[in-house]
């Protein structure tokens, strides 16, 4: 069923349609932008989009009420400026010219389709669209404008769009033909991004995707909405404007580059006027009910555990610390202090060339959110990893770390040869340092840098101890008999991930990693006791930040397990982590070491 | 609208009142006709722009002064028309005319005289537009109690008014001529046509609409003179909000600012601006443009321009503490109070702090017959990385009223000292300040000590001591005021401390700079029952509460010590005589334990002027006028403290290196000849003469035999090297 209303709809009728488009629930009724080719689109229709906020354009100001005058019966009339672009005028009439009119402000947002959107999020999402045209389609043949009134008259039946919900993820997999597979590399993908090329403008994405599409999002009523920062998942509904004579303002300040990016043609960039907005923060369905998922929390646990094990060629600790890093996240930030990141440097990697390749198109079908990075030098030097401010166009040119929270961003150290690394590779590099000690990327503003904050969890595979610092590094340990039977693993691995399973486990990595939790009373004491013995027995190998890490691999083991509080158990497990982690890493120095003295 | 109520009439006399009469007393009680006097140098053609200070207009008449506020636009133009009608009363002299349109504007009044016949009907276009006669701009200054709008609080109900804003001027243009008043000449009549123009483009009149072509339909077609017309200069500039205007996760706005006239190369892009002006939406010329009419464009018309730097921004914040105030600042504990506020998030490190409480505070000048004696107190921070040192430099940074922030390798081609930069336009040489020049009377906080340039190295050495930095590059030779306090960061050269090694060779920096610091902290990271405690509670109920755990002393907000420590410096405290007795033994005193105890530090007479700084800097903080013995007392426990941090790895320096590797260091020395081979009695010899027995000698040759890295004869009697 799909929910129609178009802008005279809205400004005759308003009472009636914004307590249904309030209720987030009747959302799904709503066409989705993202997967409906703009083609499909007509101006001033009621649609809803789902991105990320790219940029910020200084507010825009507009006339909320004009009055127009015909010319040969000299009737006035008044008429409304909000939610449209463009006056209404017709050839007969003519606006009157008026001092006073009211000028009002509006948020311009340059919003992008999430960046680094896995396959299965978005043919979850395009199936969402493709229903809707189903049954708009029939229900269209039925009563033909009458969908209005049916809207006021039919109560929103819940249950049924719980129950699409839930059976969504079945379809996305099934339809797995249609899938195109997501860019590998970000660098050699100029040639994909078609339609923006084509016109000299680039959409501003920080990877290119190829179902990326943009939007200017405009938002009337700032105040009664939520603040959006940079970065932020946005799920907005709103009416469409697509007057082909947006493109061409003529403005008589500004550059060419200028205008062109701040009106960009409608029908690449659409104009989208907010009524309402929500921010998201993880883009998978939920069910409405999560008592179901903590349920099985651990049951969950346990098989995923067991095909990461089997990844990982056997190492259980490793698939543990890997379980802790694809559901960690910054849930504190004090004083430039990030608390929760935890990323992972998986070292020790078997010199196989497919191995990471491999590893990651399993991770890609579990997460919403990832990102490959292969670390060649030549995506070191020619990417640009921070976004930088384009005075010239007025716009923020995108890098490839503006991400939104909670994106997997997997660096695949293993492609990386000696080489010389040039100036932008050496800043890229800082910047994935940055973000990955501090969880903050530094926007260049050219008179300055700013700091903004990211809750990207890092992944490095490497074959030695990476170059980049990390919170973890982890040794592999191998079994090599599974090294000979690597690809049958995979094929193993994938095809025990199948419904109804992987939908449970996309679900509990997702929960888990928004859940809330405790850090009860008594533990705190523990952890102090431990630490001091530690630092007794460790002397100066032994840091502040040890005890940070511990705390929060405390907090993801007891996560992981489905609890919400964290138990003496969770802390002795997260020390015999660490104690393993440790002795691992010893015995690989003590094996680097051995071999230097013998000559 | 209380603005269109108002009696416009009634206000344009109350400002020719007010540009007439209005006047200040001046020292010694002769009144001073401010604006008279600019009026008569306008009229002289002496002066262009009339700036109008809103806190005079204020004092006149405040209600006046609101509505100006209110609708500047509007209103100056009135005063625009006041000064016109003023100007001529006075004229006190002929004045030469200055370019081409003070010719041609004297012509034209000659005409208008000639032609004039009284009770004749005129085309108001054929009028003199004031515009074209007006030679000079008027402005206005925001009154002083107005407060900076932040750019992103710049909103629709701002529009027509008095805003000020600061921020960062990223765009320039070039600055345009641009056309005020079009003069047109008809083929047909001659008649001369006048068209001001209000906007950024402008539609060219085409038809002569003078009686002479319109009765005749004579369609005289119009030519635009370009001499008659009338030009100013135009400049637009795009400004950015500071970056810490900006809230948490959003991008920097901007704004955009047109300058007029006079207005105009104030300001390139770079700099920190203070712009005063009228916030406006651009008037559109082609209403009919569809898009156009729904949305228009904002600027803000300049009225001043002024380029501040980041002290001066800081410096019209703090007001005057009240005696209340203070004292309810001190109270008991007020010293430790203070010193734990600095940089709260950082944990421990208390004596540290109170060194650099004292640091912003400072000692006192002393300039005896001529010999300066600074003040200001130097304190250098090392230790092993990750170990809070740039945080603790960037607090001070931010706390401190003046500083500057470095890294020993600056960034700039000016580094730390001064640089002599050639103008690429005009050629001129210019001097210009690195950091040290720019935090005169400040703190300069440079991080990376260690990894400074040679050439700001020897620089520093004469600013450390002699507060001063003397230029001779490119036949400048000057000498520049810096006296500034040196905060500083020096890491380990070899990652950490090495506690085997001397404080040069860690920092490698030389002892003739390393004693020029009155303090030097050595901050390790070790493993201490109690601190460790301290440091896991800490660490766990961040991690529990999601905040900072509670202390029992909660921290003083960054204003109030800034105000505080403002008021400390106005205090300039003396040392009684009776107290140098007990200083004198003090350093003596410490003289002696040096040359007992192996020093690793540089105790010298620096350190005793180090403990008069440190204890003045104390007084201060009390707000006494008098060092007392306590203030002493303390300042040597800090010299002490901060000698201990580095004595401290002295010790376990003796621990760990034992009897026989010293022998065996020994034995390496003697080998370094190139031989390769070193005879048993001389190594025997040697070592008894150091002080060690024999066993202790065969035991050390044994150990280092086994592990093969030399090789006894058969008789015992020579050591050969292993190569």
């Amino acid at each position: 069923m799909a929910l129609r209303c178009s802008l005279s709809d809205w400004e005759t009728n308003k009472n009636d349609f914004e307590h249904v488009i309030h209720d987030p629930h009747n959302w799904n009724k709503i066409p989705l932008i993202n997967t409906i080719p703009n083609y499909e689109l007509h101006d001033h229709q009621l649609v809803r989009f789902r991105g990320m906020v790219q940029y910020m354009y200084n507010p825009e100001y507009f006339m909320a009420q004009y009055e127009v005058e015909d010319n040969s019966s000299k009737v006035k009339v008044t008429r409304s400026g909000r939610y449209r672009d463009v006056i209404q005028c017709a050839p007969n009439e003519k606006v009157v010219e008026n001092r006073d009119q009211s000028i009002e402000e509006r948020q311009v947002f340059y919003c992008i389709t999430t960046p680094a959107l896995n396959d299965w999020v978005y043919q979850q999402e395009k199936k969402l669209g493709l229903q809707q045209q189903e049954t708009e389609s029939v229900s269209s043949k039925v009563c033909d404008a009458t969908t209005k009134r049916q809207i006021e008259d039919e109560p929103m039946d819940t249950d049924h769009l719980n129950q699409e919900a839930s059976s969504l993820p079945q379809i996305s997999t099934s339809s797995a033909t249609v899938q195109e597979p997501k860019r590998f590399f970000a660098g050699n993908s100029m040639n994909n991004s078609g339609s923006s090329a084509c016109h000299g403008l680039s959409l501003n994405f920080p990877i290119d995707g190829s179902h990326g599409i943009a939007c200017l999002v405009k938002i009337n009523d700032s105040d009664s909405l939520p603040s959006l920062k940079i970065n932020d998942l946005i799920d907005v509904v709103g009416f469409l404007s697509l007057d082909p004579s947006l493109a061409h303002v003529p403005s008589s300040m500004g550059t060419e580059a200028e205008n062109l990016a701040e009106n960009p043609p409608p029908s690449i960039v659409p104009r989208l006027h907010a009524v309402t907005l929500q921010k998201v923060t993880h883009v998978n369905l939920l069910p409405n009910n999560l008592d179901d998922i903590y349920k099985t929390a651990l049951k969950t646990k346990k098989e995923l555990h067991f095909v990461l094990t089997q990844m990982l060629l056997g190492d259980s600790l490793a698939a543990d610390y890997l379980i802790c890093h694809l559901i960690s996240l910054v849930y504190m930030r004090k004083d430039g202090l990030a608390l929760g990141h935890f990323s992972l440097n998986l070292s020790n990697l078997p010199q196989r060339p497919d191995y990471t390749r491999l590893l990651y198109s399993v991770l890609e079908r579990l997460l919403p959110k990832s990102h490959y990075l292969p670390m060649t030098l030549e995506n070191m030097n020619t990417l640009s990893f921070s976004p930088k401010m384009d005075y010239e166009a007025n716009r923020l040119s995108s890098g490839l770390l503006q991400l939104s929270d909670n994106t997997h961003l997997i660096v695949d150290e293993t492609r990386l040869e000696a080489g010389k690394l040039d100036a932008s590779g050496v800043v890229n590099v800082q910047a994935l340092r940055t973000l990955i000690t501090h969880q903050i990327v530094n926007y260049d503003f050219q008179y300055y840098s700013k700091p903004y904050d990211a809750d990207v969890p890092v992944l490095i595979l490497s074959e030695g101890k990476s170059l980049l610092p990390c919170n973890m590094l982890v040794s592999l340990n191998a079994d090599p008999s599974c090294l000979n039977t690597l690809p049958e693993i995979f094929q193993a691995a994938n095809h025990f991930l199948r419904e109804p399973l992987l939908t449970e486990i996309r679900l509990y990595l997702s929960v888990m990693r928004h859940s809330d939790y405790e850090f009860p009373e008594d533990l705190q004491k523990q952890a102090q006791e431990d630490f001091v013995q530690m630092r007794q027995t460790g002397g100066q190998n032994v840091s502040a930040e040890d005890l940070h890490l511990l705390l929060v691999l405390a907090r993801l083991v007891s996560l992981s397990n489905g609890e919400k509080t964290v138990s003496l158990d969770a802390w002795e497990k997260a020390k015999r982590m660490e104690a393993e982690r440790k002795s691992r890493i010893d015995i690989q120095r003590g094996r680097a070491v051995q071999p230097a003295n013998e000559p | 609208m209380s603005t269109k109520t108002r009696d416009y009439d009634a206000d344009k006399e109350k400002l020719k009142q007010f540009l007439k009469e209005f006047c200040t007393q001046d020292d010694e009680g002769r009144k001073q006709f401010k604006y008279a006097t600019q009026l008569t140098n306008l009229a002289h053609r002496e002066q262009v722009s009339l700036t109008i200070d809103l806190d005079d207009l204020e004092d006149f008449d405040s209600d006046l002064a609101a509505s100006v506020i209110d609708n500047t636009r509007r209103y100056s133009q009135l005063v625009g028309d006041v000064v016109s009608e003023l100007l001529p009363l006075f004229k006190e002299k002929e004045i030469a005319d200055k370019d081409t349109l003070d010719v041609y504007i004297e012509h034209r009044i000659l005409m208008e005289q000639r032609n004039r016949r009284p009770g004749e009907q005129r085309n108001p276009q054929n009028k003199y537009p004031p515009e074209l006669m007006r030679r000079f701009e008027i402005y206005f200054k925001e009154p002083s109690s107005m407060k900076c709008t932040p750019v992103r609080m710049v909103k629709a109900e701002h529009i027509g008014k008095l805003v000020s804003v600061r921020g960062i001027v990223t765009r320039c243009t070039e600055v345009k001529p641009m056309m005020q008043v079009a003069t047109y000449t008809c083929d047909q009549c001659g008649a001369e046509t006048y068209q001001p123009v209000g906007s950024l483009s402008f539609m060219p009149e085409q038809m002569c609409p003078s009686d002479d072509c319109r009765v005749n339909k004579a369609g005289g077609r119009l030519y635009l003179q370009t001499r008659g017309s009338k030009f100013i200069k135009f400049q637009e500039l795009k400004i950015q909000e500071h970056s810490d205007q900006v809230p948490v996760g959003n991008i920097p706005r901007s704004l955009t600012v047109f300058c007029r006239g006079e207005i105009t190369r104030q300001a390139i892009p770079g700099d920190h601006v203070a712009i005063t002006g009228v916030f406006l939406p651009l008037l559109k010329s082609g209403f009919r443009q569809i898009a156009q009419g729904l949305l228009s464009e904002t600027y803000l018309e300049a009225h001043k321009v002024a380029i501040v730097n980041k002290s001066q921004d800081e410096i019209d914040q703090p007001g005057e503490m009240t005696e209340e105030e203070v004292q309810k600042l001190i109270d008991e504990d007020f010293y430790t109070k203070l010193a734990t506020s600095i940089a709260p998030e950082i944990y421990g490190h208390e004596d540290v702090k109170k060194a650099l409480l004292l640091l912003l505070v400072g000692g006192v000048d002393r300039r005896p017959d001529g010999m300066k004696i600074r003040g200001s107190i130097n304190i250098c921070l090392m230790g092993d990385p990750g170990v809070a040192k740039s945080q603790l430099l960037s607090y001070i940074d931010r706390l401190a009223p003046r500083s500057q922030y470095t890294t020993g390798r600056g960034s700039s081609g000016v580094g730390l000292t001064a640089a002599v930069m050639k103008d690429p336009l005009t050629g001129e040489m210019m001097l210009e300040g690195g950091a040290l020049v720019l935090a005169d009377q400040g703190i300069c906080c440079i991080d990376e000590f260690d990894k400074m340039a040679d050439a700001d190295r020897t620089a520093i050495h004469e600013v450390m001591e002699q507060q001063t930095i003397s230029i001779a590059k490119a036949g400048i030779m000057t000498t520049l005021n810096a006296r500034v306090s040196i905060l500083a960061a020096a890491n380990p050269a070899y990652g950490r401390y090495n506690p085997k090694r001397t404080i040069e060779q860690n920092i490698q920096l030389p002892a003739a700079l390393l004693s020029r610091f009155d303090l030097l902290w050595l901050i390790q990271d070790k493993a201490d029952r109690d601190n460790d405690l301290r440091l896991a509670h800490h660490i766990t109920y961040v991690h529990r509460h999601s905040k900072q755990p509670p202390t029992h002393i909660e921290p003083l907000d960054m204003s109030l010590m800034r105000r505080y420590i403002a008021l400390c410096k106005k205090k300039e405290p003396t040392i009684p005589s009776d107290l140098s007795d007990h200083i004198v033994g003090s350093y003596v005193e410490m003289r002696k334990e040096a040359r007992n105890s192996k020093d690793v530090t540089f105790t010298s007479a620096r350190n005793l002027l180090a403990i008069l700084r440190l204890s003045t800097a104390l007084a201060r903080l009390r707000l006494a006028d008098v060092v007392v013995k306590d203030d002493v007392n303390e300042a040597i426990r800090l010299v002490d403290m901060s000698k201990d941090s580095l004595n401290h790895t002295e010790e376990t320096r003796q621990k760990t290196v034992s009897v026989v590797d010293k022998i065996y260091n020994l034995i390496r020395e003697m080998n370094d000849g190139g031989l390769r081979s070193v005879r048993m009695d001389d190594i025997m010899e040697r070592c008894i003469s150091k002080g060690y027995n024999q066993d202790q000698v065969m035991e050390c040759i044994d150990e280092y035999e086994e592990l093969n890295v030399w090789q006894l004869n058969q008789a015992r009697t020579t050591v050969t090297f292993v190569q």
